[in-house]
């Protein structure tokens, strides 16, 4: 039977957002909470804003919407990521931490779009990592794969 | 390998050509609009990004394309390493998109030469290269294929993999090839001698099936299409490796070439009168289906469009009053009967036509494209998109054409050397790091030739 109980969630700054658990549950974590019977109070959710569950809740409402083409949801994920990066950044730990792997794959997808022109130097700086190749390694690597750098 | 310059595209077509300008660093075009949303420059901040955890950075590298996965190596030695780490492989497998891409090689000498290829003094280049092409972004890679040793040509393209077989006449010995790691799996020898039979394979992450046809040797100087031998090897323990021929329908004529995998069959292009041959890979058993309009078809090729089997054919009337035109036809659930699902716009023929000139096109499908090739002329290539419901025509590949004069001596033709005049051939191909059912083939204790 479909439950039309509704959850409440409280982010860290202490908004509190009540949502559908048919919906809710789309977030692994929730779903392990209301399965183990303590979701009588509102959730706390310290690692989520409200501006991000306000994201996420919109994103989940649109895909348990029921009559919705692939097309149109395809179309909605498009703007929905237009966002800048570091939306998506919080986007992406919340998604993360509630244990949503379609937003998750959906996001990673997203940023991979982001990166896949930019050379090693530049992913290096966009994700402060170190540089732990001597020149010649450096060199003998992109030898190795000559054919991507062309 | 000449460095890839994108060249100015200067095609005067009224069909537009939605290539984003090239960046000045060449590394592939990207078409994400939003690299400027925040209006100024398209680097991300490194203060957000540098604190997401190293799980969910594998992740973001697992969906990269390959080009842009082999680049992301040189980072640091960390992702250097991923492409050995079963973890991430594993999580490689679960989450990257299949690509419809393709990849092309240039055509080696008229194939009706059975004399051995004797040209281990010419100064040619000795190693296989391709060409891969992303139609996303109509882009084009230059692929080195060094293991491969001489006197093998790909064939075919399933799972990631690439399958050499041998050109000598007789029993046939076949390589799977994984051009992005460098992998070689051989199999085990066919049992026929052949000279150049059909090749059909598909390969899943736990089966793989090969169906060799055709051109079976009945003198040492005379071949026949009689039989077909094939190879089957699945996760669940069933293998058939080469034990099962079937007789092929009598007074058969395919041209040596692809067989296309739609849904548990291979199908093939018969020629003189037109008629599709298909292949039951379950029941290893051969029927002819009737072409669509067969009187009337010039050029023929079979491809694999979205999950059906497709029909590409130029159709020329005798009659005034119907105008010439490139036609799609789809086989449908029957079996035997098919619909016309598209034809080219007729301003577009007009101009192809001309260029073509008679002389007939390949065509090779992947998933919703099909790429159109002009004989005798790699430069010009169409696209077609199933879902945008596009024609393109595709930039040259930049790696084929003004290269191909390296005097390879030997036969004497009207080629330009024993690559053919730029000719191109291909397949389509989804580029992946790794292919599961190589671990499957791993149990396959058989003697094999060495390569050296």
């Amino acid at each position: 039977m479909s439950s039309t109980k509704l959850l409440t969630l409280k982010t860290s700054d202490g908004e509190e957002f009540k949502l559908d658990e048919a919906v809710a549950v789309k977030s692994q974590a929730i779903k392990n909470m209301v399965e183990d019977d303590c979701v009588s109070n509102a959730i706390p959710l310290p690692n989520v804003d409200s501006k991000t569950m306000t994201k996420v809740i919109e994103y989940w409402k649109k895909h348990s919407e029921e009559g919705v083409s692939k097309d149109q949801l395809n179309d909605f994920d498009k703007g929905f990521l237009e966002v800048h990066h570091s939306v998506l950044y919080d986007l992406l730990l919340a998604a993360n931490y509630l244990n949503d792997k379609e937003l998750v794959d959906v996001i990673c997808q997203e940023v991979a779009d982001r990166i896949k022109g930019k050379t090693p130097e530049e992913i290096r700086k966009e994700f402060d990592i170190k540089n732990d190749f001597t020149p010649e390694e450096e060199e003998k690597i992109r030898q190795e794969n000559a054919w991507a750098f062309d | 390998m000449e460095a890839f310059h994108h060249a100015p595209i200067s095609f005067h077509f009224p069909y537009a050509f939605p290539v984003p300008t090239p960046t000045t660093n060449f590394l592939g075009t990207t078409t994400a609009p939003n690299l400027s949303i925040n209006g100024s420059d398209t680097w991300m901040d490194s203060r957000i990004w540098s604190r997401l955890p190293h799980r969910l950075i594998d992740r973001i590298v697992a969906f990269l394309p390959p080009p842009a996965f082999f680049r992301a190596r040189a980072v640091c030695k960390r992702f250097y390493g991923l492409l050995y780490s079963t973890h991430f492989l594993e999580l490689y497998l679960q989450v990257s998109p299949q690509r419809h891409w393709f990849i092309f090689f240039k055509q080696k000498v008229p194939r009706n030469n059975i004399y051995k290829n004797n040209n281990s003094t010419n100064a040619g280049s000795n190693s296989v290269e391709g060409y891969l092409f992303d139609p996303d972004n109509l882009s084009w890679y230059g692929l080195s294929f060094a293991l491969i040793p001489q006197g093998f040509s790909p064939v075919s393209s399933s799972g990631g993999l690439i399958c050499f077989v041998s050109d000598e006449a007789g029993s046939k010995n076949i390589l799977l090839c994984n051009p992005l790691v460098g992998s070689i799996i051989p199999l085990p020898p066919t049992l026929r001698p052949r000279l150049f039979p059909s090749i059909g394979l598909t390969i899943t992450n736990s089966s793989i099936d090969l169906a060799v046809a055709g051109d079976d040797l009945i003198s040492p100087y005379a071949v026949k299409n009689l039989t077909t031998e094939s190879f089957h090897i699945d996760g669940n323990g069933f293998y058939s490796i080469w034990g099962t021929t079937s007789s092929l329908p009598r007074l058969c004529s395919f041209e040596s070439g692809k067989m296309v995998h739609v849904q548990g069959r291979f199908y093939c292009m018969n020629f003189s009168p037109f008629s599709v041959l298909s292949y039951d890979i379950g029941t290893n058993n051969w029927s002819k289906i009737q072409a669509p309009m067969r009187r009337f078809l010039r050029s023929p090729s079979l491809v694999e469009g979205n999950g059906r089997l497709v029909l590409v054919a130029a159709v020329e009337k005798s009659k005034l009053n119907v105008p010439r035109s490139l036609r799609l036809w789809a086989l449908q659930d029957c079996g035997t009967m098919w619909v016309e699902i598209e034809r080219m716009p007729q301003q577009l023929y007009v101009q192809f036509a001309e260029l073509e000139n008679g002389q007939g096109f390949n065509c090779v499908g992947h998933g919703e494209f099909v790429v159109i090739m002009i004989k005798n002329n790699s430069d010009k290539a169409l696209l077609f998109d199933f879902c945008k419901k596009r024609w393109l025509w595709i930039p040259p590949c930049p790696f084929v054409g003004g290269n191909s004069n390296v005097d390879y001596g030997g036969t004497s033709n009207n080629y330009g050397g024993e690559y053919g005049g730029g000719e191109l051939h291909g397949f389509g191909y989804d580029p992946r790091l790794a292919a599961p059912i190589g671990a499957l083939l791993d149990q396959l204790t058989l003697p094999f030739q060495s390569f050296n």
